[in-house]
């Protein structure tokens, strides 16, 4: 069976290093505000507005909207989920941009082309991790095939996370636990 | 080179020279190679892969594996060989890349024609040398010693070669010196009368406790790695408490958080202690093998200590303190993690005392899983070789004189017979990161001369006069141990230093050179040696032995991890002068402190400035380094002040509102960030350097000293965290 | 230093060859510092510039040479906060922060330079200390292409061309893709009427060149 590849994003270890998104950038050395990796605070819900974080990158939709109003076919799916851009084809015409619903695509303003995380498909064939696996300190993101991989809990949303029905995206969840707090304030 | 100022004069048309130089008739002309040559031999190229170690002043001094590819550095990574960083490095060690191919690193020695303005010129590292060694024998000449010659050095760069620069002022006499240090002096002499010295057990050893308070440490900012023990630990089993006014992104990952009010932890720790002490859970046997002064103690607490003034002096209930001190005396080993930043207070010391008495009533000092974490200095017994060096011979004065680092500018302003002329600042941004920011630029402006050696543009080098280019960590070698991890790495010179950096050492050599040519024996410091070499000369049998090592060079395969005292006062040798845990202490009572764990009122607030203002570190720096560079500026390019919705709304503050924020000082503007993450008495703005912005916290910091850190290093240190103030909207 | 001496029927194309060999070699002698040290050479070469009316294309130069004589002695300093520093350069003199992603020296599009030169049996004297694309030293080899190519003139055509082929090339592939934005940023940041007037004498030239070869 093939493989439908995603991204594990344990909420409950990450506390928001952002060190996932600068080792994507060494490593693909991206321009300063091109982001493929970006570290959100969750602002709903869970611990305190800017102590809860998703890291997301692209999220390897099996309805990807920026696939389907591509003018060019730039994107295609791999055999194992995996979303790839074909920069070559790229018009910079940013249908795909104001598609998605996660605001994956990253525009490019010196070459006027888009460009987005690819989920290091060339290591992942290598049999090594993604750059941001390999890097976070917290060991918060895997990568994982989703037809093998079982485990209670998973969510494929969090508050703030658009609606995954659009497009099926493959990224996961594991919620964050909350120890109690003693605080001295209303809120407490 | 040597640039000239151009004059009108030198511009006027019609030189009759023009034909004689070039040719008459126009067709001839020729053609000389200056920056370029004809390709002789085949420049190195191909691939190798250096080992680095990252010196900035943070627990984690990561082992670092660098890519170079024909001579040019392409890919900064962790060291795998290094079990505490387990191979990864932070957001900010992922950055290096950019700041050592940056634009806009300082590239040549230059000189600047009036402080400030901001009117620079190049010249030649001789012409550099030139000036400064006139200059100090004038000085020398005039006042009879180098007295007036002020050295400000400190964590910039904590690689022990760079402790050269100490050493090029001692080949040259007797100097001022800044002394002590900003970040921790208070909580070290706390450990240092109670225990002898600072000495914490390995941090890998954290995942062995059952029990593991975090006080006033946030590590999710300042030690990433320290972080994932810490998580590993809790699925382990084992509880993490967090104990801090500011509910900071390590609390929210503790399986209880408790929000102290600010400066009182000393409060919380002997409330606790008179539990554990009513309670009999303490360690009656440990304390009667491994202490002195227990029974003092004990009549201390029963004396002077309820658990009611406890509740009311921490804002925490007596049944809560209750639940805490049962919880942390019962479950076996306990472990405490005491950070630097609550002992940035007046009364800072003798809280860390009294928290420190807690693990020693528990018995938990000397065990695996257990003890009182704050920092260890045992890996750090190098020769100090760069550092040591004799003084010549008739070059006046009877010592170094000492300038309190923490009140720099007002020392140096102050100093008399000799006046302070000159100063010599290294890896240090003072201006931007001492308190009194204007007094630092009065006292810059007293100077004959100002000399800054660093990367980059800063506020300091704005107001200097001569500024020298210094090598990053991958240019130049180096050996680099943490105060708080047991790896030792060596750090290769992976590539050439660009442009004209030179790295501390060469630029002492090379000034110690011209200072002997111009008046012969006025400096000892060797004028030349190779700087691997010098690295070698800094190891001895100690640290051979330490980390079973025979040859400092078996460093080139990687980092190592010491191979013994990885559990502090395992031996229950304490380095006190009764060689036991001293709870009693003659020692801090000739420092004029009492001599037991005693509780000392905090500062509180004013009418005036009825806020407290804490003033942290921020998870994408490291004091004035990191947040400058543009992929910083990417995740958060400005600085803001966090307010509780509670405060912000008597105040009349909306999120993002600009905010004043002031007192008799100065005053800061910034953007307000409402979170429920601080307590409403206290507002939080975040110690760093912005790139071109006139922001500093310290405008408002006044230098108030903390109550210790005169003993272990010359100087109290800074109670930054004790800083009042008053907010209004703009 | 090899002096070369042109036969008669060539004479043209040589001193095509060495208008653009004075302009480009003055564009690298003010960025290399040179001048700083020696004025008055400096105003030798601008002088023989001007001077040079027989040949059309120094009507680009000329607004560029009438800034140049308005000269104030602060320029040196506003020189270095363009392009030398200590701060944060306003106009730094580097191909591959005009090219790369990240504005960072020493990238891929440096090594491009590097491998640019060595094809024409080239390095840099300070190799890996200075970057490969230091404005200066593509300058400088500029000058060694058009000396070159002068030089081989009359001996040997076939190789003079090649010389030229790859002064077309490099302006094409590498000084025509960066040079026109760092003038801009000159023109946008500088505060003295002599660096005013060298970006827009380098912007001419090159925009001609560039014109020519296309």
């Amino acid at each position: 069976m093939a493989k439908k590849m995603g991204f594990l994003v344990n909420v409950d270890r990450c506390f928001g290093c952002h060190t996932c998104e600068m080792a994507c950038k060494n490593v693909y050395q991206l321009e300063p505000e091109v982001r493929w990796r970006k570290v959100y605070e969750i602002k709903e819900e869970y611990n305190l507005p800017e102590r809860s974080f998703m890291s997301l990158a692209c999220n390897h939709c099996e309805d990807p909207e920026c696939k389907r109003v591509c003018p060019v076919k730039a994107y295609s799916i791999r055999e194992d989920g995996i979303v790839l851009q074909d920069q070559s084809r790229c018009i910079g015409c940013k249908m795909c941009i104001m598609a998605c619903p996660y605001e994956v695509p990253q525009f490019n303003t010196k070459l006027k082309k888009v460009e987005k995380c690819h989920m290091c498909f060339e290591r992942l064939d290598k049999g090594q991790e993604t750059v941001c696996v390999a890097a976070c300190p917290a060991e918060a993101i895997s990568t994982i095939d989703l037809e093998e991989y079982y485990q209670n809990g998973i969510l494929d949303s969090l508050p703030g996370f658009p609606d995954p029905d659009i497009t099926k995206p493959t990224t996961r969840f594991i919620k964050p636990r909350t120890g109690i707090q003693v605080r001295r304030d209303n809120n407490g | 080179m040597k640039q000239k100022v151009f004059s009108r004069r030198s511009f006027i048309k019609g030189s009759t020279a023009a034909g004689a130089a070039l040719g008459v008739s126009g067709s001839i002309f020729n053609f000389m190679f200056t920056g370029l040559k004809p390709v002789e031999a085949a420049e190195e190229t191909g691939k190798k892969v250096f080992q680095n170690a990252c010196p900035r002043n943070c627990y984690d001094t990561c082992s670092i594996l660098s890519t170079v590819e024909n001579g040019v550095l392409t890919k900064v990574e962790g060291n795998p060989k290094n079990s505490f960083t387990r191979g990864r490095l932070c957001a900010k060690g992922n950055s290096y890349t950019r700041s050592v191919y940056s634009p806009d690193r300082i590239k040549y020695p230059m000189r600047q024609k009036g402080r400030g303005t901001g009117n620079w010129e190049r010249i030649s590292w001789d012409e550099a040398y030139t000036e400064i060694a006139e200059n100090i024998l004038r000085i020398k000449k005039e006042y009879g010693s180098t007295l007036p010659i002020c050295l400000n050095k400190y964590s910039g760069n904590f690689d022990i070669l760079h402790y050269g620069i100490e050493g090029m002022m001692s080949s040259i006499g007797n100097t001022s010196r800044a002394t002590g240090t900003p970040c921790w002096p208070a909580g070290i002499d706390s450990q240092t009368f109670d225990m002898g010295t600072i000495y914490n057990n390995d941090p890998e050893d954290l995942v062995n406790s059952k029990y593991l308070i975090l006080w006033g440490v946030n590590p999710a900012w300042t030690s990433v790695h320290s972080m994932y023990i810490i998580q590993e630990a809790q699925r382990r089993g084992c509880k993490i408490v967090a104990i801090d006014p500011i509910l900071t992104q390590t609390a929210v990952k503790a399986d209880l958080y408790i929000q102290v009010k600010t400066s009182t932890d000393g409060a919380l720790a002997l409330g606790m202690a008179r539990y554990i002490v009513d309670n009999e859970l303490y360690d009656r046997q440990w304390l009667e093998n491994n202490s002195l002064g227990y029974k003092e103690f004990i009549e201390y607490l029963r004396d002077n200590i309820t658990l009611e003034w406890a509740a009311d002096k921490t804002g925490i209930s007596k049944e809560l303190i209750e639940t805490l001190a049962r919880e942390y005396a019962t479950a076996k080993p306990a472990n405490i993690w005491i950070g630097y930043g609550m002992q940035r207070h007046t009364n800072g010391g003798q809280n860390v005392r009294a928290i420190d008495a807690l693990a020693a009533l528990t018995g938990n000092i000397g065990k695996s899983g257990g003890g009182a974490q704050y920092a260890q200095l045992e890996t750090w017994g190098f020769n100090y070789h760069a550092m040591t060096q004799d003084k010549p011979a008739g070059s006046g004065g009877s010592g170094d004189r000492a300038i309190n680092i923490n009140n720099f500018p007002a020392e140096v302003l102050a100093a008399s017979d000799p006046p302070i002329k000159m100063l010599w600042i290294a890896c240090r941004n003072p201006i931007s990161q001492d308190p009194e920011a204007s007094v630092s630029r009065k006292a810059f402006e007293a100077m004959g001369l100002v000399v800054t050696a660093d990367l980059f543009m800063n506020q300091t080098v704005e107001m200097s006069d001569i500024v020298l280019p210094v090598t990053t960590l991958f240019e130049s070698p180096g050996v680099n141990v943490s105060y708080w991890h047991y790896w030792l790495a060596l750090n290769e010179q992976a590539i050439n230093p660009m442009y004209e950096a030179k790295n501390d050492v060469q630029i002492a050599m090379e000034l110690s050179k011209k200072l002997n040519e111009l008046e012969p024996n006025s400096s000892t410091y060797p004028t030349s040696g190779d700087q691997l070499d010098w690295v070698g000369k800094e190891f001895n049998s100690n640290i051979y032995d330490q980390f079973g090592l025979s040859d400092w060079q078996e460093l080139k395969n990687g980092p190592v991890k010491a191979k013994k005292g990885l559990i502090a006062w395992e031996d229950g040798k304490f380095r006190t002068p009764s060689g036991k845990y001293e709870f009693w202490s003659e020692e801090a009572g000739k420092f004029g402190h009492f001599p037991l764990p005693a509780y000392l009122e905090e500062l509180k607030p004013t009418k005036e400035y009825p806020l407290r203002c804490i003033s942290p570190h921020w998870k994408l720096n490291i004091h004035s380094q990191f947040q400058n560079l543009d992929w910083m500026e990417a995740i958060n390019s400005k600085p803001f002040i966090e307010l509780h919705p509670d405060t912000a709304k008597s105040y009349g503050i909306n999120d993002k509102d600009s905010v004043k924020m002031y007192n008799d000082l100065g005053y800061i503007i910034v953007p307000a960030k409402i979170t429920t993450s601080v307590p409403p008495e206290i507002v939080v703005v975040y110690e760093a350097w912005y790139k071109d912005k006139n922001f500093n916290v310290n405008f408002t910091v006044k230098a108030i000293p903390s109550d210790m850190g005169r003993k272990a290093t010359g100087m109290p240190g800074l109670a930054f965290h004790d800083n009042f103030v008053n907010i209004t909207k703009v | 230093m090899k002096v070369v001496q042109v036969k008669p029927n060539r004479k043209y194309k040589f001193d095509h060859l060495q208008i653009k060999f004075q302009a480009f070699h003055l564009l690298k002698d003010y960025y290399s510092g040179l001048v700083w040290e020696d004025p008055e050479a400096y105003n030798v070469l601008c002088q023989s510039l001007d001077d040079e009316n027989y040949f059309q294309e120094t009507e680009i130069l000329k607004e560029g040479l009438e800034l140049l004589s308005k000269i104030e002695p602060e320029v040196i300093y506003d020189f270095n906060r363009l392009f030398v520093g200590p701060g944060k350069l306003l106009a730094p003199p580097y191909e591959s922060y005009y090219r790369n992603y990240e504005k960072l020296l020493m990238q891929k599009e440096t090594m491009a330079v590097r491998e640019f030169y060595s094809s024409a049996g080239i390095s840099v004297n300070r190799f890996n200390n200075e970057p490969d694309d230091f404005i200066a030293l593509e300058f400088e080899f500029i000058c060694y292409l058009l000396y070159k190519a002068a030089a081989l003139l009359v001996d040997d055509p076939n190789q003079s061309d090649y010389y030229l082929e790859l002064y077309e090339e490099f302006l094409d592939r590498h000084l025509g893709k960066w040079v026109l934005n760092h003038c801009k940023d000159i023109l946008e940041h500088s505060s003295t009427e002599l660096c005013r007037g060298m970006a827009v004498l380098t912007k001419r030239l090159i925009e001609n060149e560039i014109k020519k070869s296309a």
